[in-house]
């Protein structure tokens, strides 16, 4: 990576105080994002990842805390008061949330809501940014003249909402998106336009894009960096290319174990069976001093329960934390 | 929209109707004679013969029914037997100060309880929302007429600022017609007041977990910003319509309070002419006041339709 | 079946509102039965010659414009209210919660004819009505009853029928009906059993309502006549006596108060125990 990145999120930690104790939704999280570079950050509901998100905007949920240095361009987000990080949000950075009906405003037009953005950090006029809110549905695929601005969430189809959101975080030109399980809710048909959108999107303004997933498929297409997290960790972060062509973590061969492949490929002809990972995801509340991942792996012992590895550098631009990484010469 | 519209429209007639033919049987199921009624037993022959002839009373019910309906829409409520003036003119006069009562409670209601109800929620759990909460229970377990009777213990008996009851007319001057009503719209104020301040409390509590105001934060508005702007119509519709539903209680309040301070409201007007066994006036002003509940509903409703467009019914997607 | 009652039993403890609520509650109803065999003085004696004394030995709270004793007086309306309320939930139980069910169970114009008549129920304010029925069929304890159980049928009513609907159209009963069993068998099997819950905590909430609407009746009047004792009576006639003996204008208003209070928090607590079994809430008015 050259030069300064965009974003770099140094030893970020988030801690959540309960009854049960102080629990740490995200251990530790290093990563950087240059300029217009497309990151995919991959794991299961529960890891961490939504929080990591959160946590660079500086919207966690109330009572909730974060540690570390999250840099953007420089700036500490963390150390920001509330007042400066308004003024980035939307402007700098910018989030795409999961439900795109819940995350839109029922009462308010759509057309409101493009416009808003602009008129809070450019202060356009209503009509200034009644226009620039138009140009935006259109390049998202929502063109005015069958999707005019009075219209209200509720009469719009899933994609469309979703498409409206990106309209809604694109409108200031920000350096950075984040978006945060943009596809889940949504038909598996519309899932591929909406990334297509997001990755078009982009090349075409230079943003940077930090697409968070739970499926490792989706992500591979668009990004050109794969990171995947676990139990508030990155495990295992490589180019998309080599995470796929020879995972080195274990909990990544699982993952990529776990997706049904179509070509022939096992010895007797057909495709090749489903292998889950067995286990599950440790509870916030339990978690040890060891790796987080050791119960459920085949090749964990006594160094692997004993304490946590740390994220280290390897060749061919990867880090991976394990103590028994797989062999390189695995192929797909 | 217009299909919403209508369908209410057509609601709000229907019981506005029913409500007047229940009205008309219930006192057409009373037994009895009502001009004997009206008159007492020891009423001369030709009296009795004369109001039944002005009541009507020679002609079938469903016709009496139709020229009362008709009366009522025109505004010719025919004449008080114990008052010997006309009913419209009565209630004209007594609306003069029950309006303002039952308005001010509503205003008051809304002024204290929105507020809190705000801040309860903001502080959730925290100490001013148990505090919040302690006094919305203790002002709905509290019955209004007290809370009025220590009302003006304290302010009229004790501290003498305030009449003890009567209304000083707005002839007076707006001061004095004010100072009658203060504590009657407090006292009627105080359990709505505790009621919507819950709902109010509940309702921003829904509107602070919504994902739209985290999607308001990530374009960079402010806490207090996205609140405003995205939560506050959202929050309000709730509020709103319970405001309306407790319309009913509200008027059942003002009657109670009017009689508590002796204020010449539709509230003592109706007890009077109870008294009085003067039935014209007790019809008229009752179905006055079923008539004013479902008009609120049917504003409510309106209203409804105008804040939130989900309620318009247009074309799923587009 | 003991494990749920261990688990049900230990949240009720933990729970405060339940906990202040239900002693209240049952303060109240254990002077309510008291009454029916001792108070310090006969609520109804009149002694003139100790009239409008203040707190003292031989009467705790004093004595009224008549003579009589003050917490006598309080004990006494205890059961006035208790009967009034009792009677009148019930008839809005007893004819609302079949209502309602049926409503559910039928759907169709049955179901279209109870909502429109509930809707002109509420149209009418309720304590009004009850004003007025018992101006009209006469005064008094009994009447107050009928007056106010008339208007807790629509509102049981209501929530029966919102809150069945619900479970119509839930599988379980699907499955039921596939069976064959009829109306009737699911009601009584399936739907009911579901709502009891909401019927309790709603039930408690009207009692509440029911001692405020009874006080109010008799306050102006139309409802338990002298010489029976009733705490809205001892308000109105301490009204006029306000400057010689406030102290029976707060006393009175004071046990409404409190007993209201109570119930509302038990029934609260009631809601809170019973909340992940509830589900919503039927609508209410």
């Amino acid at each position: 990576m050259t030069g300064v990145p965009l974003l770099r999120i140094e030893g970020l930690r988030v801690e959540l105080p309960t009854a049960d104790g102080i629990l740490r939704p995200v251990e530790v999280v290093d990563l950087d994002l240059a300029a217009g570079e497309r990151v995919g950050l991959v794991g299961e509901s529960g890891c961490g990842k939504s929080m990591t998100a959160r946590a660079v905007m500086g919207l966690l949920p109330p009572g909730a805390r974060a540690r570390g240095r999250v840099l953007l361009d420089g700036r500490d987000l963390i150390a920001m008061d509330e007042a400066a990080l308004c003024r980035l949000r939307g402007r700098r950075l910018a989030l795409i949330s999961q439900e795109p009906l819940t995350a839109l405003n029922p009462v308010k037009t759509i057309g409101a809501q493009v416009a808003e953005g602009m008129r809070l950090h450019f202060r356009l006029t209503r009509r200034e940014a009644a226009a620039r809110a138009a140009e935006l549905l259109d390049r998202v695929g929502l063109p005015t003249s069958r999707f005019p601005l009075h219209l209200y969430a509720h009469q719009l189809s899933g994609g469309q909402r979703q498409r409206v959101a990106i309209a809604m975080a694109l409108a200031c030109g920000p350096d950075l998106l984040i978006a945060d399980e943009p596809t889940t809710a949504l038909d598996v048909t519309v899932q591929a336009r909406t990334l297509a959108l997001l990755e078009e999107l982009s090349l075409e303004r230079g943003m940077a894009l930090l697409l968070i997933s739970h499926d490792l498929s989706l992500v591979a297409e668009a990004c050109g960096r794969i990171a995947v997290m676990y139990a508030g960790r990155i495990i295992e972060e490589a180019p998309s290319g080599a995470l796929f062509g020879h995972p080195a973590h274990p909990y990544s061969d699982g993952l990529l174990a776990a997706i049904p492949q179509l070509q022939a490929s096992a010895p007797g002809g057909g495709p090749a069976p489903l292998r889950p990972i067995a286990g599950e995801v440790p509870d916030l509340r339990h978690r040890t001093a060891g790796c987080g991942f050791a119960p459920r792996c085949r090749l964990a012992d006594a160094v692997c329960h004993g304490s946590s590895p740390p994220l280290e550098a390897r060749t061919g631009d990867r880090r991976l934390a394990c103590f028994h990484p797989l062999a390189e010469a695995k192929g797909r | 929209m217009a299909l919403y519209l209508i369908k209410r429209l057509a609601a709000f007639l229907i019981t506005l109707l029913a409500s007047a033919i229940v009205v008309f049987l219930v006192l057409e199921v009373l037994p009895g004679d009502p001009a004997s009624i009206m008159l007492g037993v020891n009423a001369r022959a030709d009296t009795l013969a004369a109001l039944r002839a002005e009541l009507g009373l020679d002609q079938p019910a469903w016709l009496r029914f139709i020229r009362w309906l008709g009366g009522l829409v025109s505004g010719d409520l025919g004449n008080s037997y114990t008052y010997g003036v006309p009913v419209a003119e009565l209630i004209a006069g007594r609306a003069t100060v029950s309006v303002p009562l039952a308005l001010g409670g509503m205003l008051v209601s809304a002024l204290i309880a929105i507020p809190l109800g705000v801040i309860a929620a903001a502080q959730r759990n925290r100490a001013a929302d148990l505090g919040i909460s302690v006094f919305a229970q203790l002002a709905i377990a509290v019955p209004n007429f007290w809370f009025a009777i220590l009302l003006i213990l304290l302010f009229s008996v004790m501290l003498g600022w305030l009449p003890a009851g009567g209304f000083a007319g707005w002839e007076a001057g707006i001061g004095p017609a004010l100072g009658s009503l203060l504590m009657p719209v407090v006292a009627l104020a105080l359990p709505q007041a505790a009621i919507l301040t819950r709902v109010t409390r509940s309702a921003v509590l829904d509107v602070l977990g919504e994902d739209y105001l985290l999607t308001a934060r990530a374009k960079g508005l402010s806490r207090a910003a996205a609140l405003w702007r995205h939560g506050l119509v959202n929050a309000l519709i709730p509020v709103v319509t319970i405001m309306g539903l407790q319309f009913s209680f509200l008027l059942a309040g003002t009657v109670i309070i009017e009689n508590v301070f002796y204020l010449p409201g539709l509230g003592r007007l109706l007890f009077q002419a109870i008294a009085q066994r003067d039935l014209i006036v007790v019809r008229d002003v009752v179905v006055l006041l079923a008539g004013a509940v479902v008009l609120v509903n049917f504003l409510v409703d309106l209203l409804y339709g105008v804040i939130d467009p989900r309620l318009r019914r247009e074309a799923a997607y587009v | 079946m003991s494990d749920a009652w261990i688990e049900l039993t230990a949240r009720a403890r933990g729970n405060r509102k339940l906990v202040i609520g239900g002693a209240i509650t049952a303060a109240f109803l254990a002077l309510a039965l008291l009454s029916l065999v001792w108070t310090p003085y006969p609520a109804t004696r009149m002694d003139i010659a100790s009239r409008l004394s203040g707190f003292g030995a031989a009467h705790w709270l004093g004595t009224d414009h008549f003579g009589r004793d003050v917490l006598s007086m309080l004990i006494a309306g205890t059961r006035n209210s208790v009967a009034v309320a009792v009677v009148a939930v019930g008839i809005g139980l007893c004819l609302g919660v079949p209502l309602g069910a049926l409503a559910a169970a039928r759907r169709g114009w049955v179901d279209e004819l109870m909502m429109r008549i509930s809707d002109v129920t509420f149209a009418f304010p309720a304590l009004l009505s009850a004003v007025m029925i018992t101006a009209l069929i006469g005064p008094g304890a009994v009447n107050s009853m009928i007056a106010i159980g008339i208007f807790n049928v629509p509102v049981f009513a209501r929530l029966t029928r919102g809150a069945a609907l619900r479970i119509w159209s839930l599988d379980f009963v699907l499955a039921a009906r596939t069976a064959g069993r009829g109306g009737l068998a699911i009601t009584w099997d399936h739907v009911l059993p579901n709502l009891a819950g909401l019927i309790i905590v709603q039930a408690t909430i009207q009692f509440a309502l029911a001692i405020l609407a009874e006080a109010g009746l008799s306050y102006l009047g139309f409802g338990t006549q002298p010489p029976q004792p009733s705490w809205g009576r001892m308000l109105s006639d301490a009204q006029t006596l306000l400057f010689m003996a406030p102290r029976l204008a707060v006393l009175p208003g004071l046990a409404i108060a409190v007993t209201v209070l109570g119930l509302n928090l038990f029934g609260d607590g009631l809601r809170d125990l019973l909340d992940p079994k509830l589900g919503n809430a039927g609508d209410g008015p």
